[in-house]
C-alpha cells in the first residue's frame, strides 16, 4: 500500500471524498438502505487502509463536510461528531495498517478496522458527550448508548471493506499487500 | 414477446429546478423476433428510452405493453419483467464485482426459480456461448480478466437468465473490428433462435447491414420508423444531411458525382455489390 | 449532464449573502463561541438578540431557517432527557437506579438544548446565504496559517477541488451501476442483517473500481504531465475584503468579547 506515488493516492483521496457525497445519495432511493448501511463511513476507512493515515484523515474531515454543505446530509446538527467520528476512523485505520502486518491480508484487514471503528465510536461519543452535556455520569451515558445503537454498522463494515479491498487488488488497481512470488 | 410503446414520455428534474424533457410521446410497436436497431445523436434520449423498456424507470406519462402488459401497471409482477427483458447497458465490464467468474454469471438467476445443478448448466451454456472454457474459467477473478474477456462475462452474465428480449446500448463501441463481428454474429444467432433484439447503435453499417426495423430519435422524439432500408432512404433524402449515411450510400454518392448513377435503394454493402455487377455486365445499358 | 448539487443555497441579495464568504465562516465561529460562552441571563439575551438580527439581515424566509431544526426535534428532546436523567445533583426530584430526575439536570438541559439551536440556526444561515464553492474556496484560504505546522494545504486545497469535478461523474456513473445491476435481478432485502448488507455488495463493488479506475487514470495523464506537487500551480486570483466585510468581523468579535465580560 506504501508503494504507490504520491499523486496517485492524492486523487485517490480525491475521490473517496467525492464518495463520501455520492454514496449516500445513491442509496438514498433503495427503500431498506437507511442509516443501518452507514455509506459514508465505507470510502474514509478505505481511504485510510489504502492511502495512509494523513490522506485518511482528510477524507474524514472533507467527505462529511463536502456532503452536507452540497447535499445536506448529515444535517448540520450532527455534522461536528460526524466529523470527529470520520476522521478518527480514518487516521485510526491508516496508522493500523502500517503497525500490523500478520502476512494475512484479511487478519491485517479485520484488526484495523475493528481499533479503528472502536475508537472512532469512543471518540465521537466523547464528542457528544461534551457538545450535549457536562455532567460526569452523562459522558459514561452517551458513550455506552452511541455503542449500543451502532454495532450493527461494525458488522457491515467488516463485510464490505475487505471485499472491496480485495476486488481492487484483483482488478490491479491497487497493489497486492502480501504478493505472491 | 412483442412490444407497444403508447404515447411515452419522460420528463425529470435538475437540482436547480427546471425540468428537462428526455422523451416526448413516443408510440411505436415491435414484433416478437425482431432485431430493431435504435440511433439518433448523444442526448436524444437513446438511454432513457432502454431504461424505460427494462423497467427501470417510470414514465411521467405513456404506457409500455411487454405481451399485451402494461409493466407499469400495480401488480405487475416485476421479477417475472427481470427475467423477460435483458439489458446490456455501456462498458457492461463495470458491472462485474463476485469473487468467481461462475458467481458472476450466476447471479440473475437467484430468483428465477432454478435452483442447484440447473444454475450451474444454465451458468455453463452461457459461457460457452461466449467462447469460454467453462472449466477454465469459472473460479477465475471477474475483475483479473482482460478488457475483452470482460466484457464477454458481462454479456455472459445477461444471456443466462434466458431473456425473451435483449436491449443492448452501444454495444460495439470501442470494439476492434474483429470483436465487433463476433458479437454481431452472436446476436445474429440468439435473433435467430427467437430473441427480440433491441440495439442502440451509433455504427451505420452495423444497423444496416443486421438490424430489419430502425426508431431514429432526435430531441426526445421519434422522427422516424420502419424497415431499416427504407429508412436509410429517407434519412439520406434529408436535406440538412443531420443523419450520417452508410458506407454504401456514401459511394453511391461519389459515384454519382463521377457521372455513374446507381439506384437509390443502395443501402448495404450487398445491394451496392448487386447493383454494381448489375452495372458492370451491362445489364443496364449496352 | 448533471450538475453539481446546491445544499442549502438560497439564492438572494440581503447584506448576508453578500458578505465574503471568509468572513461568515470566521464570524460564524465566533459567535459559537459567544453562544457556548453565555452563562448568565444577559449573555442569553445578547445572543439570542444577536441571532435574531442575523435571521433579519439574511432576508429568508422564517420557516427555511427553522426546518432544519424542526428535523431535530426528536434528537434535542433526547438530548434534553439524557441531561435532565444524568446530571450527578444533590437536589434530584425522584431517583429510580441510575436515573436521577432533577432540577439543575433539566436546567443543564434547557441550556444544552437552546445552544444546539442558536449553533444550527447560525449554522444554517451560513449555508443559505452562501454557495459551497464559495465556501469551499474560503475555506482553503482560510486554513493557509496550518502550513507553519506542517499541513501541505495546495495539496489538500487541489485534493478538495478534484474532488468536487469528480462529483457528477461519480453520481452517473453510480446510477448506471445500479440500473444495471437491479437489471440484472439484484434486490435489497433481506430480514437477516448480515445477509442484507451482502445484497449491497453488487453495487458497492463496481461503484468503487471504477471510481478508483479514474483516479487512476486521472493519475497517470497528471503525472505524464509533469506534475509533481501543488505549490507550483497557478493561483487563482483572491477578491480583497470590502470595509463592510471588516465591519462585520469586528462586530462579531466584539460580541464575543462582549460576552465572555458578562460571565
Amino acid at each position: 500500500m506504501s508503494k504507490m506515488s504520491s499523486v496517485k493516492r492524492s486523487m485517490l483521496t480525491a475521490v473517496c471524498i467525492g464518495l463520501c457525497v455520492v454514496l449516500p445519495m445513491a442509496f438514498h432511493s433503495i427503500p431498506n438502505a437507511g442509516s443501518i448501511l452507514l455509506p459514508m463511513h465505507i470510502p474514509v476507512l478505505l481511504c485510510g487502509l489504502i492511502c495512509g493515515w494523513s490522506f485518511g484523515l482528510l477524507c474524514g474531515l472533507a467527505g462529511p463536510l463536502l456532503s452536507s454543505l452540497l447535499t445536506g446530509m448529515p444535517p448540520m446538527a450532527y455534522l461536528p461528531s460526524m466529523l470527529v467520528e470520520l476522521a478518527a476512523y480514518g487516521l485510526v485505520c491508516g496508522l493500523m495498517i502500517n503497525l500490523v502486518h500478520t502476512k494475512k491480508l484479511y487478519a491485517d484487514l479485520y484488526i484495523s478496522l475493528v481499533v479503528a471503528l472502536i475508537a472512532g465510536r469512543i471518540v465521537a461519543g466523547v464528542a457528544r458527550a461534551l457538545i450535549f452535556a457536562a455532567g460526569r455520569y452523562s459522558m459514561a451515558a452517551w458513550i455506552t448508548s452511541y455503542f449500543v445503537t451502532s454495532w450493527p454498522g461494525l458488522v457491515i463494515q467488516l463485510i464490505f471493506i475487505p471485499a472491496i479491498v480485495v476486488a481492487l487488488m484483483k482488478a490491479r488497481l491497487i497493489p497486492e499487500r502480501y504478493p505472491v512470488r | 414477446m412483442s412490444i407497444q410503446i403508447e404515447n411515452l414520455s419522460y420528463k425529470y428534474g435538475q437540482p436547480a429546478g427546471e425540468k428537462v424533457e428526455a422523451l416526448q410521446d413516443i408510440s411505436c410497436a415491435i414484433a416478437a423476433g425482431d432485431f430493431v436497431g435504435i440511433m439518433g445523436h448523444t442526448g436524444c434520449g437513446k438511454t432513457t428510452l432502454i431504461q424505460l423498456l427494462a423497467g427501470l424507470r417510470a414514465p411521467t406519462s405513456g404506457r409500455i405493453y411487454i405481451n399485451g402488459e402494461d409493466i407499469n401497471a400495480k401488480g405487475y409482477d416485476r421479477n417475472r419483467l427481470r427475467q423477460t427483458v435483458g439489458v446490456m447497458f455501456q462498458n457492461p465490464e463495470y458491472q462485474l464485482f463476485a469473487t468467481t467468474v461462475e458467481k458472476d454469471v450466476a447471479f440473475g438467476l437467484k430468483y428465477s426459480g432454478l435452483r442447484g445443478q440447473e444454475v450451474t448448466a444454465r451458468v455453463r451454456w452461457a459461457l460457452e456461448t461466449m467462447g469460454f472454457d467453462f472449466e477454465k474459467v469459472r473460479n477465475q477473478s471477474p475483475l483479473a480478466l482482460s478488457g475483452g474477456e470482460k466484457r464477454r462475462v458481462a454479456i455472459a452474465g445477461v444471456i443466462a437468465i434466458r431473456p425473451q428480449i435483449l436491449i443492448f446500448d452501444e454495444p460495439i463501441a470501442g470494439l476492434d473490428p474483429y470483436s465487433r463481428e463476433n458479437f454481431l454474429q452472436f446476436v445474429t444467432q440468439m435473433n435467430q433462435a427467437g430473441t427480440t433484439i433491441i440495439m442502440v447503435s451509433h455504427n451505420m453499417e452495423a444497423l444496416a447491414e443486421y438490424t430489419q426495423h430502425l426508431l431514429v430519435l432526435e430531441k426526445g422524439r421519434l422522427i422516424d420508423a420502419g424497415p431499416t432500408r427504407e429508412v436509410f432512404i429517407r434519412l439520406k433524402q434529408r436535406k440538412d444531411g443531420a443523419f450520417g449515411q452508410t458506407a454504401a450510400q456514401k459511394i453511391v454518392t461519389l459515384l454519382a458525382e463521377r457521372e455513374l448513377k446507381l439506384p437509390p435503394a443502395v443501402v448495404t454493402y450487398g445491394d451496392l455489390l448487386a447493383a454494381l455487377k448489375h452495372e458492370l455486365t451491362g445489364g443496364g445499358r449496352g | 449532464m448533471r450538475s453539481l448539487p446546491t445544499g442549502q443555497y438560497l439564492p438572494g441579495h440581503s447584506f448576508l449573502h453578500q458578505l465574503d464568504a471568509r468572513v461568515k465562516i470566521l464570524g460564524l465561529f465566533l459567535l459559537m463561541a459567544a453562544v457556548i460562552g453565555a452563562s448568565s441571563v444577559q449573555g442569553y439575551v445578547l445572543v439570542l438578540m444577536v441571532v435574531a438580527i442575523c435571521i433579519q439581515l439574511s432576508r429568508l424566509p422564517l420557516r427555511c431557517v427553522f426546518a432544519s431544526v424542526r428535523r431535530v426535534c426528536w434528537f434535542l428532546l433526547v438530548i434534553w432527557l439524557m441531561n435532565a436523567l444524568f446530571f450527578a445533583a444533590e437536589d434530584a426530584l425522584f431517583s429510580w437506579g441510575i436515573f436521577q430526575l432533577s432540577r439543575g439536570g433539566m436546567r443543564q438541559g434547557f441550556r444544552v438544548v437552546s445552544n444546539v439551536v442558536l449553533i444550527l440556526l447560525l449554522g444554517n444561515l451560513l449555508t443559505m446565504t452562501t454557495l459551497p464553492t464559495q465556501v469551499t474556496t474560503a475555506l482553503e484560504s482560510l486554513i493557509k496559517p496550518l502550513k507553519l505546522i506542517g499541513v501541505p494545504t495546495e495539496e489538500v486545497a487541489m485534493i478538495i477541488s478534484v474532488a468536487i469535478q469528480f462529483i457528477p461523474t461519480l453520481m452517473e456513473e453510480a446510477e448506471l451501476i445500479k440500473m444495471a445491476q437491479i437489471a440484472r435481478g439484484a434486490r435489497f432485502e433481506s430480514k437477516k442483517l448480515a445477509e442484507r448488507a451482502a445484497s449491497f455488495l453488487p453495487l458497492v463493488v463496481p461503484i468503487f473500481i471504477s471510481a478508483f479506475r479514474r483516479a487512476e487514470e486521472l493519475a497517470l495523464a497528471m503525472e505524464a504531465r509533469g506534475y509533481r506537487n501543488a505549490k507550483n500551480r497557478t493561483k487563482r486570483k483572491k477578491e480583497p475584503l470590502e470595509r463592510h466585510d471588516y465591519g462585520a468581523l469586528a462586530v462579531c468579535a466584539l460580541i464575543c468579547l462582549v460576552q465572555f465580560l458578562l460571565r
